[in-house]
């Protein structure tokens, strides 16, 4: 049910500001309204800063994290901890930053220091240091790339000048050279070299021979090395720690939540407005109670103008389905709850969808572990809980329909597959009793505010032709189905036009409603998508067991069977839940909420501890 | 083998290859918009992965028809009925609601699915309403899937 909201204007002293909001924050029971008026901007700059830069360490922590934690771990943390901000963690903050910048600049370094050896590697038997490589009076020195292939006519040119050569290593540039010519000889041997294809280059002048350098250079990358290293065990110890910098984030960002929550100030006092719970001011009042007794509390039922948050109270069944419809758009204040029966319906229909005993076990296994060990958090856990819920029905629609991972055994209901007309027909009756119970809901709000004709003219109506059209099937019920299908379209002709103001208008916008039977045919047809998709499972689970049952002949081949049936089931499994999750919920958001549901609200969000990371604070610590 | 099966087999072909082509078009269409938006938000891979996986199924569909096929003509069971031509011909026509719908359904699928993602990226809690907008094109697929199937059964 949706719980009615309480307006709240509360006028306490200016003194007591930072810890009413700190305690309303811990009790988290009151939604602060942004208001207009003389609210000012606050700088929420240094808070950000520190989120910004511990989420961008965790991203680091996680490199060094040893045992890389499948399962999540669950932090726990009491209250007092959570609101000491303890120097010691941002100190740690700034340490991850510091080493991690370190490691970085090292390992880019060493980068470019083993491309400068990679390219000197081919020099390092030039065993003449470099700076001696210089021009005399007499000889002129060169080193440069030529092509392999012309190793002996370079040889050639270089006996027939009279010059020395010394051939170096290969690399990618070619075959390395160092050669010295006579001075007067030196423009012609170099016209010759040119022409097989030598390319000149230079190299720093440097009073070491080129393996020296290339030692040295050696050394250096081991020395870089170590120390990354060290850093790199540094931050293993950090990553230890890194709940730390979680709880840092978390209590950061609620301390920007109470900085820019909107608080009107005068001189001495502060004004906040708001919603609350209905059903728990007095908790509302203990919190306000806990730090003064200066203070001023009024309680309003909304007015028809103003638009309060939506807060859903249901039981822990129909509360994990809340997420289907929150997705589509959450309820708004005023309306009909629809969680409570469209829980059924869905866990009903995804049941069908999936009818399988062993994919629901399946199911059911594994999204328990996944909530026990993974510990997740907001839209993951919620769809999650659905998942869990539908496979209790998965299972039963599976005992129904004898479906047991794909093999047929004992069906008690009937078989989808050697029966699909049946199938049909039941799918459109649950469609056909799903839009009932859809205009039943609207009756029933119609009822609430006394509009009684409108009830009567516009959904019961159309569930006597509806009903009645389904009985005319029934051979036994078919007079019976007849007389409740008249009645309906009487009503809708008598009284649907009756907002028009002649005799002719409302006789003719009845008529014009009457049309609207084909939106409800059509309606009604699309639930046939339940037998497609049911259908569908089924015969791949079948296909999977024919193609595995095939390669049984050998003991290979028991092994390879074993494994066609692992993916191939798993492969239908997840298309399955994958189908049988979107269009269970676009039966609900189509055929079924189109009957009567009207959205637009938005969410109660109370001011309240901002838990990213921790998953529970102890209060009463 | 009798010229019926042969018209049978070749409809069961059509329904099995055009649907899944169709399919590889749309999750390839709906499959590149969610990569270029992972570059930019790498958080979003779960909400994406339902949309960009959502124009597969008429795939599915199409190999369910030939399957159904097979079965109903007793192929699988390795005991083919004895077709005569008209009904092969009668057979190769209840495969081609699934071969032709499911065939472009899953391309125009798959470029509602680009739209739905590129919304997705901006506003990451619409997630619901983007998937129902994509599920809305499935309905053909479904409505064509049934035809067949229901044709199949009758033969």
């Amino acid at each position: 049910m949706i719980v009615p909201m309480k307006k709240v204007h509360l006028v306490a002293l200016k003194d007591d500001q930072e810890k009413l909001m700190v305690n309303l924050q811990k009790c988290g029971e009151l939604m602060l309204m942004a208001s207009s008026e003389a609210v000012e901007p606050v700088d929420t700059y240094s808070e950000e800063n520190i989120i910004q830069r511990t989420e961008k360490s965790l991203k680091f922590l996680k490199k060094y994290q040893e045992k890389q934690k499948l399962f999540g771990n669950f932090q726990e943390v009491s209250y007092s901890d959570f609101t000491n901000l303890d120097p010691k963690r941002e100190e740690r903050l700034s340490k991850i930053e510091e080493t991690e910048e370190r490691i970085a600049k090292l390992q880019s370094e060493n980068d470019a220091v083993k491309e400068s050896v990679l390219f000197l590697s081919v020099w390092k038997d030039l065993d003449i240091p470099l700076n001696q490589l210089e021009s005399s009076r007499y000889v002129i020195w060169h080193l440069g790339f030529g092509e392999a292939k012309n190793q002996n006519p370079i040889q050639e040119i270089m006996t027939e000048a009279g010059s020395e050569i010394q051939f170096l290593g290969q690399g990618s540039e070619g075959l390395a050279l160092a050669f010295a010519n006579y001075i007067d000889d030196d423009a012609a041997v170099m016209e010759k070299m040119r022409m097989v294809g030598f390319n000149e280059i230079k190299l720093p002048k440097n009073p070491k021979t080129v393996a020296e350098l290339i030692s040295e250079k050696e050394e250096m990358i081991r020395a870089n090395l170590s120390e990354i290293e060290n850093l790199t065990q540094q931050m293993k110890e950090h990553s230890r720690e890194i709940n730390d910098l979680k709880l840092l984030n978390d209590q950061i960002s609620s301390l920007k939540e109470i900085k820019e929550a909107p608080v009107i100030r005068t001189v001495e006092t502060i004004y906040l407005e708001g919603w609350a719970r209905s059903d728990r001011t007095k908790q509302l009042k203990t919190t306000i109670e806990e730090v003064t007794e200066f203070y001023d509390l009024e309680l309003s039922d909304p007015l028809p103008e103003d638009n309060p948050p939506t807060c859903t109270k249901n039981n822990r069944f129909v509360e994990s389905f809340e997420v289907i419809t929150n997705m589509l758009g959450v309820p708004n204040s005023r309306e009909i709850d629809p969680n409570p029966v469209m829980s059924i319906w869905y866990w009903v229909i995804f049941g069908i969808m999936m009818g399988d005993v062993g994919y629901g076990l399946l199911m059911a296994i594994i999204m328990f572990l996944l909530i026990k060990l993974m510990h997740p958090k907001g839209n993951g856990l919620k769809l999650m809980k659905v998942l869990f819920f539908c496979s209790i029905t998965t299972i039963i629609w599976g005992v129904l329909f004898g479906s047991y991972f794909g093999a047929t055994w004992h069906p008690i209901l009937m078989e989808p597959m050697v029966d699909p007309l049946k199938m049909l027909i039941m799918s459109l009756i649950i469609g056909g009793i799903h839009i009932i119970s859809g205009l039943l809901i609207k009756a029933y709000a119609n009822l609430r505010q006394k509009k009684f004709l409108a009830a009567l003219a516009d959904q019961f109506s159309w569930i006597f032709i509806i009903a009645g059209a389904g009985m005319l099937f029934v051979p036994a019920l078919a007079t019976v189905g007849k007389i409740v299908a008249l009645t309906g379209v009487a009503l809708i002709l008598l009284f649907a036009g009756r907002a028009a103001k002649t005799i002719f208008g409302k006789f003719g916008l009845g008529l014009y409603t009457l049309y609207g039977a084909s939106n409800y045919m059509s309606d009604i047809l699309s639930y046939s998508r339940i037998l497609a998709l049911s259908l569908s499972t089924a015969v791949i689970a079948m296909v999977m067991n024919i193609l595995a049952g095939m390669l049984q002949s050998s003991i290979i081949g028991i092994f390879f069977s074993l494994i066609v049936y692992i993916v191939g089931h798993l492969f239908n499994l997840i298309m399955g839940l994958l189908s049988a999750f979107v269009h269970a919920s676009r039966l609900q958001y189509i055929e079924f909420f189109n009957k009567f549901y009207e959205g637009g609200g938005y969410e109660f969000k109370p001011l309240d501890l901002k838990l990213k990371y921790v998953n529970q604070v102890n209060m009463k610590e | 083998m009798n010229e019926g099966i042969l018209l049978a087999v070749i409809g069961a072909a059509c329904a099995a290859t055009l649907p899944g082509i169709g399919s590889a078009f749309g999750v390839q269409l709906s499959g590149k918009a969610a990569s270029g938006v992972l570059a930019e938000k790498p958080e979003m891979f779960g909400k994406l992965l339902v949309l960009a996986a959502l124009p597969g199924t008429q795939g599915i569909y199409g190999f369910l028809t030939a399957v159904l096929l097979m079965v109903q003509i007793g192929m699988l069971s390795g005991n083919p009925a004895a077709l005569t031509t008209a009904q092969g011909w009668q057979f190769f026509g209840a495969c081609m609601p699934v071969a032709i719908v499911c065939f472009l359904s899953a391309i125009a699928q798959g470029r509602a699915a680009v739209s739905a993602i590129h919304m997705v990226a901006k506003q990451p809690d619409m997630s619901g309403k983007g998937i129902t907008l994509v599920a809305l094109v499935e309905t053909y697929a479904i409505l064509s899937l049934l035809a067949s199937i229901l044709l199949i059964f009758s033969l």
